[in-house]
């Protein structure tokens, strides 16, 4: 259904083509020092995965391209977006300021006031926040999360550990999923700034794409006023874990176009870099490029269902699972196509081949998403609730 | 809960064997691998190692030797270097099978040992009330693990000729396992780096050759 993209997505697929190359070397630059990403903030890639992401009332300018507005908001646009920036790097993207999936958890369940105020910082200073779900053996069973929201005198304390959280040690703001009360109701999500009093990040040392710099944090008594709370007028089954689940829905289809644009720039390097191939080889390459192509087409097409209200959980699992792994499957190709040096002589690849390891598993592991895409299947078969 | 950390000098100590197994009467010895490339341990390197040709079986001498930087192989005492230009010297009737059945016999017991961290880690992981390790989903995973490591060292007992398809199903099985670990496996202190400085080692010696 959307295999074509209208006349403004082409334009904004073409444009960002253009402007993906510009991220080859700040993302070999990041591969060293992550924090250097302040040397890029001009960069339009790095503006425009912004922009994305900020929605329509609260932004400043909106970004354009020729007669074409893009303001954000459209998971479709971000899709495109995502997709051909991480051709260029996808490190970058993530190291970028900007609202990440604490903007769309602010949306989700904040109050008018609440997205006021967390909106409005971009368009004032380069912002970056976090979305602090995860707690080490708690990431695919989130809803089990630990980290305590204590009532004091003047509202709440923060206690407890969050682990492998984007940008959280660098961040200004981010929302923190914490337990106010037993089961899945008694989960708040609460806005914070850092740093404060009670509140301690570190970078985690990983093995790849560093531009994410995910970090442990721990709350250590950090003081949240009550109107922190997101969404503190609505019933507990209407915010807390909601959000969080709204949040990775609504992130999941760019997560997989990131895959894909990477995947894509992996075989363009193997073909670039292996001027003859036999014809074997040259099959190797067709027959991925020929999935990447497809799961392209299912990316787009859970991108306009969630745009329209209509999110498919189970399809939107399938093709986050299938993108991911595409990309680790052409670092593995062009490894392999580019002989035993292929990690020495192409430093670029050597970073790629690390970095796409990383998507397994944000966004939840590849293996609750297989479980997700079977009961989807069963559902569709009638077996199933 | 567990440490997920591998000790992390072992496999820069099996690598250094397997550099020695290829000539045992010369002391320090590095096997040089294509485009000039090198893994071995800093202190074999700053005690002047005896360079010897994967391609030629020749014992080389002089040449530029470049750091080549590797943040993760040298969290596991692992340099990487190039030979720039040596001269090469004498034949060192070197036995350069004996690299490949090392080095395959270290990247098999780092999987070894990342079953053992997953077992006992998964074990202390809940979800609904019951350990990640009670899922069979996950029991499945760690049966295709114990099976590689089994069968990868039947093929090195048993003396067979290894062929570059164990390394790669290393490579795919080691990957596999370590998605059982979640986010963990992304730390370079856990046995996600002692994987992958296995895998990269094994790419630049084990590694299939194609015919450019
Ligand atoms: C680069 C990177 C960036 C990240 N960014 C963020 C971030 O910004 N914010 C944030 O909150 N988190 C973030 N994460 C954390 C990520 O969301 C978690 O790592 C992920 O959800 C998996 O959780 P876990 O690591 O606790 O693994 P676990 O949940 O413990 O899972 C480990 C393995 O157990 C198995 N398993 C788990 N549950 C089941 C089940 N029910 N049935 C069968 N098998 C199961 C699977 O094989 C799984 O791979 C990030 C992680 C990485 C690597």
């Amino acid at each position: 259904m959307t295999t074509e993209l209208p006349d403004h997505l082409r334009a904004l697929d073409a444009h960002c083509v253009e402007i993906a190359r510009e991220l080859r070397e700040p993302g070999m630059v990041l591969d060293e020092d992550p924090d250097a990403i302040t040397r890029y903030l001009d960069l339009p890639a790095v503006r425009l995965q912004e922009a994305m992401l900020i929605p329509p009332r609260f932004a400043g300018e909106t970004y354009r391209v020729g007669p074409h507005a893009f303001p954000g908001g459209s998971c479709l646009s971000r899709v495109v977006v995502m997709d051909r920036l991480a051709h260029g790097d996808p490190g970058v993207l993530l190291a970028a300021p900007g609202p990440s999936l604490a903007g769309a958890a602010v949306q989700a369940l904040g109050s008018e006031r609440q997205q006021s105020r967390f909106f409005e910082r971009f368009t004032k200073e380069p912002t970056w926040t976090f979305f602090a779900l995860t707690e080490h053996g708690k990431g695919s069973a989130a809803a089990e999360l630990e980290t305590r929201l204590v009532p004091a005198e003047h509202g709440y304390t923060l206690h407890g550990t969050k682990k492998y959280i984007g940008t959280g040690a660098r961040a200004q703001t981010g929302v923190v999923f914490c337990r106010r009360a037993p089961g899945p109701l008694g989960i708040e999500a609460v806005l914070v700034d850092t740093p404060a009093p009670g509140f301690h990040g570190e970078l985690l040392p990983i093995l790849g794409l560093r531009g994410v710099r995910i970090s442990e944090l721990v709350f250590d008594g950090l003081a949240v006023d009550p109107d922190m709370v997101l969404g503190f007028d609505r019933r507990p089954s209407r915010r807390g874990f909601l959000g969080a689940r709204q949040t990775l829905a609504t992130y999941r289809p760019s997560l997989a176009a990131m895959s894909l644009g990477v995947a894509d720039a992996v075989l363009d390097y193997a073909r670039a870099a292996r001027t003859t191939l036999s014809t074997v080889d040259e099959q190797r390459l067709g027959d991925l490029a020929g999935r990447v192509a497809v799961a392209r087409r299912r990316v787009r097409e859970v991108a306009v269902a969630l745009d329209a209200g209509r999110p498919d959980r189970h399809g939107t699992s399938a093709v986050k699972l299938t993108a991911t792994r595409l990309a680790e499957e052409a670092t593995l190709l062009a490894v392999d196509l580019l002989g035993p040096t292929a990690l020495l002589e192409h430093p670029w690849l050597n970073k790629t081949y690390r970095d796409v390891r990383a998507f397994e598993f944000m966004e939840g592991a590849g293996d609750v998403h297989r479980l997700t895409v079977f009961q989807g299947g069963l559902r569709d078969a009638g077996g199933g609730t | 809960m567990t440490t997920l950390e591998i000790p992390t000098t072992t496999y820069a100590a099996r690598l250094d064997a397997a550099h020695d197994s290829v000539a045992p009467d010369t002391p320090g010895v590095v096997v040089v691998g294509p485009g000039g490339f090198a893994y071995t341990t800093p202190r074999r390197l700053a005690e002047g190692p005896s360079w010897v040709s994967a391609a030629t079986g020749r014992r080389l001498h002089g040449g530029d030797v470049r750091p080549v930087r590797n943040r993760v192989a040298a969290r596991y005492g692992v340099a990487c270097v190039q030979l720039v230009d040596p001269t090469p010297g004498d034949p060192a009737r070197a036995r350069h099978g004996l690299l490949r059945h090392h080095l395959l016999r270290a990247h098999t017991k780092v999987l070894a040992s990342t079953v053992e961290l997953a077992v006992a880690d998964l074990g202390e992981r809940t979800s609904a009330g019951g350990p990640l390790l009670g899922r069979q989903l996950v029991q499945a995973g760690l049966a295709d693990a114990m099976l590689l490591v089994e069968e990868t060292e039947g093929l090195l007992d048993g003396g067979h000729d290894v062929q570059p398809a164990v390394f790669t199903r290393l490579v795919r099985g080691g990957r596999a396992l370590l998605r059982l670990l979640g986010g963990a496996s992304f730390l370079i202190d856990g046995p996600g780096g002692a994987v992958l400085t296995a895998e990269q080692v094994g790419t630049l010696y084990l590694a299939a050759h194609h015919d450019h």
